[in-house]
């Protein structure tokens, strides 16, 4: 609250002699920019993409951050431990991919990214692909119609899978003509007080049957629901970037997770179910 | 219910003991020499005076109500009993054992004396024979002569200067005993727990020692008779009042004044003492504020006692802290008045009745109450609008306490009791009174429990080499829906390896059922005390603490080594981007939203602590190290790595020295080292893209998510070390006698002599620098060289 800020600013002030200046007495050593790698593989993707970005020191000479600072003379591959594929930039997305036809991705298996940059820049990842998916036939989706049958509220409930920690991510979709230039677009549903990716623990739920937030749509079109099981690192990932707050003296600095060795970023595996609700 | 179980054990556990006791120490005729000690001047009843017999390795101590009971064989010839303590001339009594013996001793002050006193050599305590550890008595004396930020006599930062407790941040009264944080101490003021012990955002304490009769910190070891906090105990007792005349003392500093007035009420029978501060700034700039509007700052303090003697065996004590911390703003215009302030503050009041059973059972009895509370409010006055709104949090305590003492022979000293408190939590209440139609009018969140203790301990010296303090504490806690019951052992020792040499070891587990939340370990008065829920268990630490103690030339030097490790288990860290500010949004805020934003934890602390004392001549002091380490690992902090506490500290120095060359003066510096906190800064920003599953999304980037984020990289948690702070304090003071014979004593003193740049906050900014944007690092430092003068009077 900002009351509170202000009087310990002047809980500050009123020891007037207080000072700014340069720190002094620290090892203070800019940092190198680094590379920021983001890539999430699933066995129903028809696409393996990874975007490549650099970071921007804080310390010393300031460059700026416009689009991820997004290179495009990286060599970045992906391999299984046996087969290995090289990824080619799209630089109309800005990003390096690689179709699944050529290179296939399969659940329960380990994968390895490898990016490098002629500046000397290395960067590797590994993550598993989760093994299992849920069963669509487990997926329960509930509907609603609201009091002034303007809108449909959605619930899904789905039987958690065998061990622990299990989690999920919900994602759902209708397609729709835009208004202005009149292509069909997909749009997503948006949950009810999801804090921003719409993530599931399995710690949290006592009794084996996930339920998630509500949604509300405006639409009588299908909406495809889709229940991605989750990587650790995906889950991880998301969360810190949904807690993310940037400097505050009053709450704990949020670390955004990070699984690429001598970077930043993800490598992240899911597995998806879709089901699709018709009007 | 639980106490008629508590009553029942408790009778048990003693008639047991008692039996076994009296069963193994039949001998030949005994007799028992009991009595008080007393300060000769004022009556004050003297806690820790040491009784030995002498030519004989047989001893005791008084109690924290001056009483001691030694029982003897009876022999022909007289014994001599000495009274010894620092700062007192020791007192020897010949008592001839043919019954048993009540004495009341009176013991001079080295003061009163002060010009034919020769340093006697053997004359004070044995570092080397008591068998707890990890026990640091402040002298109320040092807490006056060490020099002190903008004058303002501070017993927690005198603390601050013993090894193995360390201080937060700059100017800040916080206490870390051992890796704990200052949540994990438990602060007693006759009995009552003080909740929140800091004044102007934890720049001051409460405590300024002009009140107090004694101050203890146990950091490891821990008797048997303390419970509810994992890392240490501060417990002060207050003076009780002259009990021959009437005197006191005032004194005038930079931003407060002070007075304490004490006397008898019926000579030698009853007494009075009350002591009180009070901050002016803001009546110093009251007539320099606009007259419609005004706004200031103060605190004040308020300690009061009283007692009465029935007689020998039944004394009653009253006495009570009162303090408070006020922002406020005030505005008159329209016809109108508007004030909007913040307020905290403690109370706390005790009830104690001794009883003396016999010659060797004393018991004391404590009925306790405890309030803090921290408000926010709003109001307004005038014809058309009248209201106040309200925002309020704290915890109230009742508490009943009751303690025997029960000395059956020289080879024993047991101690036995139980405490019990009944703790109201207000986490938030929201009150609104007047004419407005809000949905909350009245929403108050109330959370209750109760916690108990029952406890044994024993002071077995088998030989006169041997000392061993053993004990169990059994504790209780029963809140919403949940109760927890643990034993808590305790024991330690002390083994004589030669003439003023020992060793010694301890250990002790204790269990902490109430917690608090902090959002940034300042001691802010939105810091919120919690209980253990059936979520969130009771915290637990479990300490082991090994070391050697010497006393050399003559014992006026002792030397400590001590090495610990302490693990936490259940320790409450909180979630990455949560916030305690409860007063965010209070009217959605319930229960579940504390308990969602904390997490449990692992902790480990180690290290050694060395302390060389000088404790009497005309130059006295200390010199303190700590090497220590103290690391986390919580599932939800740093993706469950471990990582270094905020406040780890590699390395950790106090040099104090008082030198008194003769009465008129006074000299006296502190110099402290200390390593970095360790804390978390951003190194580099960069864009952190989401995945989306959504196939032809209305996003550019098909396959991510387009809400990328830009976010910080910070690399480890607490990866980034803070300077290394040092910082030098002088004072001198002239003292007079004054014809009418009253003392007065000028101090002059500067904090932070050489004005090191001590960093107290470190933020990055960007600036034009040769011609380009440039990432700076800067750092806030608050105090350089603060010089301030005081004047007190004693009379």
């Amino acid at each position: 609250m900002k009351i509170l800020n202000i009087f310990f600013c002047l809980a500050l002030l009123l020891s007037t002699t207080a000072c700014i200046r340069d720190a002094e007495n620290v090892k203070v050593t800019p940092e190198n920019p680094r590379l920021v790698v983001t890539c999430f593989i699933s066995p129903s993707d028809t696409l393996i993409k990874v975007k490549v970005g650099k970071s921007v020191p804080l310390l010393g000479r300031i460059e700026s951050n416009y689009n991820g600072n997004y290179i495009s003379n990286a060599q970045v591959s992906i391999s299984d431990g046996e087969k290995r594929i090289q990824l080619v930039y799209d630089s109309r997305n800005y990003l390096y991919s690689a179709p699944t036809l050529d290179f296939k991705i399969e659940a329960g298996k380990t994968y390895f990214l490898d990016v490098n940059t002629p500046d000397g820049m290395n960067v590797s990842s590994s993550t598993v692909v989760p093994a299992q998916k849920v069963v669509q036939e487990d997926i329960l989706i509930t509907s609603e119609v609201s009091v002034d049958n303007n809108s449909k509220t959605f619930q899904v409930t789905f039987k958690d899978l065998p061990g622990q920690p299990n989690f999920y991510r919900i994602e759902a979709y209708y397609s729709d003509s835009s208004s202005w230039n009149n292509t069909i677009y997909n749009y997503s549903v948006f949950w009810e007080n999801d804090n921003g990716y719409n993530l599931y623990s399995d710690i949290n739920f006592e009794d084996k049957q996930i339920k998630s937030l509500r949604a509300s749509v405006y639409s009588d079109n299908t909406i495809t629901f889709m229940v991605h099981h989750l990587s650790r690192d995906y889950y991880l990932y998301h969360q810190s970037i949904e807690n993310f707050q940037g400097e505050s003296p009053f709450s704990e600095p949020v670390l955004v997770y990070s699984n690429i060795k001598n970077g930043l970023g993800v490598f992240a595996g899911y597995n998806t179910t879709v089901v699709k609700f018709e009007k | 219910m639980i106490f008629s179980f508590f009553r029942k054990a408790f009778l048990t556990f003693l008639f047991v003991f008692t039996f076994l006791i009296e069963l193994f120490s039949q001998s030949s005729q005994r007799y028992t020499v009991s009595g008080y000690v007393k300060e000769q001047k004022s009556g004050e009843l003297l806690p820790g005076i040491s009784v030995t017999v002498v030519n004989k390795p047989l001893g005791t101590a008084t109690n924290t109500y001056g009483f001691f009971s030694i029982t003897l064989d009876a022999s022909q010839d007289s014994l001599i009993l000495e009274f010894q303590s620092i700062g007192y001339l020791s007192v020897k009594k010949s008592v001839l054992l043919k019954s048993n013996i009540a004495l009341e001793i009176l013991m001079p002050t080295e003061q009163e004396s002060l010009k034919e006193v020769i340093v006697e050599a053997g004359k004070v305590s044995h570092t080397s024979e008591d068998p707890q550890m990890s026990k640091i008595d402040i002298p109320i004396s040092n807490i006056k002569d060490i020099p002190a930020l903008l004058g303002e006599k501070d017993v927690l930062k005198v603390m601050q200067l013993m090894p193995g407790v360390q201080k937060g941040s700059e100017g800040n009264s916080g206490i870390y005993v051992r890796g704990g944080g200052p949540d994990q101490n438990l602060i007693i003021l006759d009995d009552a727990p003080v909740y929140n012990a800091f004044h102007l955002f934890g720049f001051f304490s409460l405590f300024n020692g002009d009140a107090l009769k004694s101050v203890e910190l146990t950091k490891g070891g821990f008797p048997a008779r303390y419970g509810g906090r994992l890392s240490s105990v501060i417990d002060m007792n207050m003076k009780d009042g002259n009990k021959q005349k009437f005197g006191g003392s005032a004194g005038i500093g930079l931003i407060s004044s002070r007075l304490m007035l004490e006397g008898p009420i019926v000579k030698n029978k009853s007494s009075f003492l009350i002591s009180g501060r009070r901050t002016y700034i803001d009546i110093l700039t009251r007539p320099l504020m606009p007259k419609d509007a005004s706004g200031g700052y103060y605190f004040y303090d308020l300690n009061a006692k009283a007692n009465y003697e029935f007689n020998n065996k039944n004394k009653l004590y009253l006495s009570g802290y009162f303090g408070k911390d006020k922002f406020f703003a005030k505005d008159n215009s329209f016809g109108e008045t508007s004030e909007f302030g913040l307020q905290w503050g403690n109370a706390t009041g005790t009830l104690r009745w001794n009883h003396q059973f016999n010659e060797k059972i004393f018991a004391n009895t404590s009925l306790i109450f405890s309030n803090y509370k921290f408000e926010i409010y709003s109001e307004a006055k005038g014809k058309s609008e009248n209201f106040r709104l309200s925002y309020s949090s704290g915890i109230r305590d009742f508490g009943l306490k009751y303690d025997l003492d029960y000395l059956p022979n020289p080879m024993h000293s047991i101690k036995a009791g139980f405490i019990s408190t009944y703790h109201r939590f207000t986490p938030s209440a929201l009150v609104l009174t007047g004419t407005s139609d809000f949905e909350f009018k009245n929403k108050v969140n109330v959370l209750e429990s109760v916690e108990s203790g029952l406890y044994l301990q024993d002071h077995f010296r088998p030989n006169p080499k041997l000392n061993i303090l053993g004990g169990i504490r059994l504790s209780n806690f029963i809140t919403t829906d949940k109760v927890y019951t643990f034993p808590e052992p305790r024991i330690s020792g002390s083994y004589l390896l030669a003439k003023d040499f020992s060793f010694k070891a301890s250990y002790a587990l204790m269990n902490q059922y109430i917690h608090l939340l902090s959002n940034t370990g300042v001691g802010l008065p939105t810091d919120l005390w919690v209980p253990s829920t059936k979520n969130v268990a009771p915290q637990r630490s479990n300490q082991i603490a090994a070391g050697f103690a010497r006393d050399f030339l003559g014992r006026n030097f002792s030397v400590s080594l001590e090495g610990y490790y302490k693990t936490m288990n259940n320790a409450i860290g909180y979630k990455e981007g949560a916030s305690f500010l409860l007063l965010e949004n209070p009217e959605t805020q319930t229960r579940t939203s504390w308990e969602n934003n904390i997490t449990r934890g692992k902790a480990w602390s180690y290290g050694a602590e060395l302390l060389v004392q000088r404790k009497f001549g005309k130059l006295t002091g200390w010199i303190g190290y700590t090497l220590s380490w103290t690391q986390f690992q919580f599932d939800s902090l740093n993706f469950g790595k471990k990582f270094y506490a905020r406040y780890d500290r590699r390395h950790d120095i106090s040099l104090v020295g008082i030198y008194k060359p003769n009465d008129k003066i006074t000299l006296s510096f502190t110099w402290v080292y200390g390593t970095g906190n360790a804390i978390t800064l951003p190194r580099s920003e960069y864009t952190a893209t989401p995945h989306s599953g959504v196939p032809n999304n209305s996003s550019f980037n098909s396959g991510f998510d387009f809400n990328s984020r830009s976010v910080y990289d910070y690399g480890p948690k607490n990866s980034f070390r803070m300077a290394a702070f040092h910082r030098l304090d002088i004072g001198i003071q002239f003292h007079k006698e004054l014809k009418w014979g009253g003392r007065r004593t000028w101090e002059l003193s500067v904090y932070n002599a050489y004005s090191r740049m001590n960093p107290y906050f470190y933020f990055l900014s960007s600036e034009e620098r040769n011609g380009f944007t440039e990432g700076v690092l800067k750092q806030i430092s608050l105090f350089p060289f603060i010089p301030s003068i005081s004047y007190n009077i004693k009379f």
